[in-house]
């Protein structure tokens, strides 16, 4: 496959090519995904493209692309081509050229109200377009945003106008953004964006668009197919964790142990000035909620005296949230790196300017995101690019995740000092927030749902769209906070359980982040939810589990809980609410904010 | 090896159209390729432009019926080399 992609040249035939050997050899890791593609312009013309690179990325993207310019006649009508092809992820491909030739083109005619209204106009077309795709499938969808014109109708008097042009459509993009996010399951591809990065005098081909109806230049559509299979990467994969980063020639120029403290490259001058960047953009990837960790070789002391001591050293100890410095192996350091964080191994990626430190761990965890690492200081670009720590959304919690685990080693240092789990746990405080899912929680519950892997019963991977489906099918859906006297998570668990009869409900989903294990939040989340069953007329609860590879802590679950075995089937308990109802521990406050009942 | 399949006109058609280089002669067409439609028309131009590094108008694409009709275009704006 690698063949594939290095003899790729930036060309139709090259992708075409590339695209009939990927198709044919039909790699079985592939993971497989249906996207269509709706636009105002011909967008068929992007599928080498969008196949080639989706394969680079580890995905097999099985194509449709409606008919030019009939996004409603494809959205509007439940029996069109569209809703037949059943896509995982909806691409929405809409100019402003097309929607509302005016903006673009006869912007100086327009009076204010004028502008305002094709705006708005444009906006309420595609809210509808989009509110159809949401009711008829709960796939991915993902919106187009307006890139620049190829030209500014004012010319250089653009730029000295209060409602220019160019910050008219930025404008109309911010509204767009709202939409999507009045929706759920819909995000914003950026086109601008990309469009920006290609350069726009390059990225739009007249003579395309006058013989294909074909906006954009080679390099564009390429640019564009790139970016969509990121994309829909991220919308089925769950990002990266952790960057595990080695210590000299990657956070510094030279070798600490060798050079000394005074002797390394980090500072405001060239060539330690690289570096400081450097760190400085892996701050910014932390301030994200990625956690930061160190895998290097050397002796700890010297290491440690750098983040200590060092004045340009703007990475400290209390940055990274696991730390194995020694000359042991760095695969074997990576592995207790993913433990100390409850991680598994793929969500860990690891960056280290030696290659033969890259080829082992390739070798023996490969399960580890290896990243490129091009000769010089590294960049960050590198890493932005590589898709590891890619997400949709970025969330409150994931915002403050690094914190947590900064308070959880102070907490692991209580739990030391504590006699019974019991008395620790007491001592927590923990408080449990247990409340049902709605537009607000949402997106947070779908993001747990995507991504979390260890304490999780069945590993249903259901989007936004998916779960508001469910609970237009009388599902209940929880969500679960917990805070205790160090500080707040968040929003860390997830419950779903759907009705297989009127007294027969199954647990379709159980979760919880793999920050809040071992503090019985779980048991809390079972007791309301049982509960929950019991008053929409539940008389047997089923529980699932469903093996996957991160999951096994989690397989006796429901027996260890009294859950009795199902018949003859291995992997599904049952509690009869006969033999009464499930309690919470008493070690816990439980509040469960119930908006049901009004 | 044939020596079609060292011709760089026909390996473009051939990445183009999916189809093997030894199958292309300078009489191959529209009415002879079955993947040669209008879509990949633009895609072979496209191409053309960038394997043999000239510009070509939508007049010039219009014309490029056939590889006898393509080769006498690409001859007339400068190629010389087709290996």
């Amino acid at each position: 496959m690698n063949a594939i992609f290095d003899a790729l040249k930036p060309t139709p035939a090259s992708y075409l090519k590339a695209e009939r050997e990927i198709s044919t050899g039909k790699e079985g890791s592939l993971r497989h995904v249906r996207v269509a593609v709706l636009g105002t312009f011909t967008t068929n013309y992007l599928k080498p493209y969008l196949t080639v690179e989706g394969a680079r990325r580890g995905l097999s993207i099985d194509a449709y692309f409606g008919p030019f310019n009939q996004m409603e006649q494809e959205t509007l009508d439940e029996s069109s081509a569209l809703y037949q092809f059943d896509p995982d992820v909806v691409i929405v491909a809409s100019r402003l050229e097309e929607m509302t030739p005016d903006l673009v083109n006869r912007f100086l005619k327009l009076s204010a109200e004028e502008i305002d209204a094709l705006g708005e106009r444009s906006l309420e077309r595609l809210r509808a377009l989009l509110q159809a795709v949401r009711q008829k499938t709960a796939a991915t969808v993902l919106l187009f945003n307006f890139a620049p014109p190829s030209l500014l109708n004012a010319g250089l008097a653009d730029a000295g106008m209060v409602d220019s042009q160019t910050a008219v459509i930025s404008r109309l993009n911010g509204s767009l953004a709202r939409v999507a996010g009045s929706l759920s399951g819909v995000f914003v591809f950026d086109l601008a964006r990309v469009i920006t990065e290609v350069g726009i005098r390059r990225a739009f081909d007249a003579k395309l668009w006058h013989m294909a109806r074909l906006p954009f230049s080679v390099d564009a559509q390429i640019a564009i197919g790139e970016r969509l299979a990121r994309t829909i990467r991220a919308a089925v994969l769950p990002p990266c964790k952790c960057l595990a980063v080695d210590l000299d020639n990657t956070l510094w120029g030279g070798v600490v142990g060798e050079d000394g403290l005074g002797g390394i490259a980090l500072g405001d001058e060239c060539p330690g000035n690289a570096y400081k960047d450097f760190q400085r953009e892996l701050l910014s990837l932390r301030d994200r909620g990625v956690l930061l960790a160190i895998a290097s070789k050397n002796n700890e002391d010297d290491a440690l005296a750098v983040f200590d001591k060092h004045p340009d050293c703007l990475l400290k100890r209390e940055h990274f949230a696991a730390t194995q410095i020694h000359w042991g192996d760095k695969a074997e350091s990576l592995l207790a790196i993913a433990q100390e964080l409850n991680l598994g191994l793929d969500s860990v990626a690891f960056l280290d300017d030696s290659p033969a430190e890259r080829e082992w761990v390739r070798m023996k965890m490969p399960e580890v995101l290896v990243l490129d690492f091009p000769a010089g200081p590294p960049t960050f670009r590198t890493i932005e690019e590589s898709g590891a720590f890619d997400q949709l959304v970025i969330s409150g919690e994931d915002r403050e995740r690094t914190i947590f685990y900064q308070r959880e080693s102070e907490r692991s240092k209580l739990q030391t000092q504590s006699v019974s789990l019991e008395e620790f746990l007491g001592d927590l405080d923990i408080t449990v927030s247990i409340g049902q899912v709605d537009n607000d929680t949402l997106p947070r519950v779908a993001q747990l749902v995507g991504k979390t892997n260890q304490f999780n019963l069945t590993t249903r991977r259901h989007t936004e769209g998916a779960i508001s489906d469910m609970l237009s099918r009388g599902c209940i859906a929880l969500w679960m906070r917990v805070k205790d006297r160090f500080g707040d998570y968040g929003l860390v668990g997830v419950a779903l359980a759907m009705p297989l009869t009127a007294k027969r409900w199954e647990i379709d989903t159980f979760l919880l982040s793999c920050r809040m294990i071992g503090r019985r939040a779980e048991d809390a989340l079972l007791a309301v939810l049982i509960r929950q069953i019991s008053a929409r007329g539940g008389e047997v609860v089923e529980g699932v589990y469903i093996p996957t590879a991160k999951n096994a802590q989690v397989k006796a679950f429901f027996p260890a809980r009294g859950f009795r075995v199902c018949g003859t089937e291995t992997d599904r308990w049952e509690w009869d609410l006969s033999q009464g109802s499930y309690l919470a521990p008493d070690l816990l406050k439980v509040r469960f904010d119930d908006e049901s009942d009004d | 090896m044939s020596p079609m399949t060292e011709d760089r006109l026909c390996r473009v058609l051939a990445e183009v159209f999916g189809v093997p280089a030894e199958q292309i002669n300078e009489d191959s067409s529209p009415d002879t390729i079955e993947n040669w439609d209008s879509a990949s028309h633009i895609n072979m131009i496209l191409s053309l432009e960038s394997e043999f590094d000239v510009k070509l108008t939508p007049e010039h694409a219009m014309e490029m019926l056939s590889v006898k009709l393509i080769r006498m275009i690409l001859e007339e704006l400068g190629v010389k080399d087709f290996k």
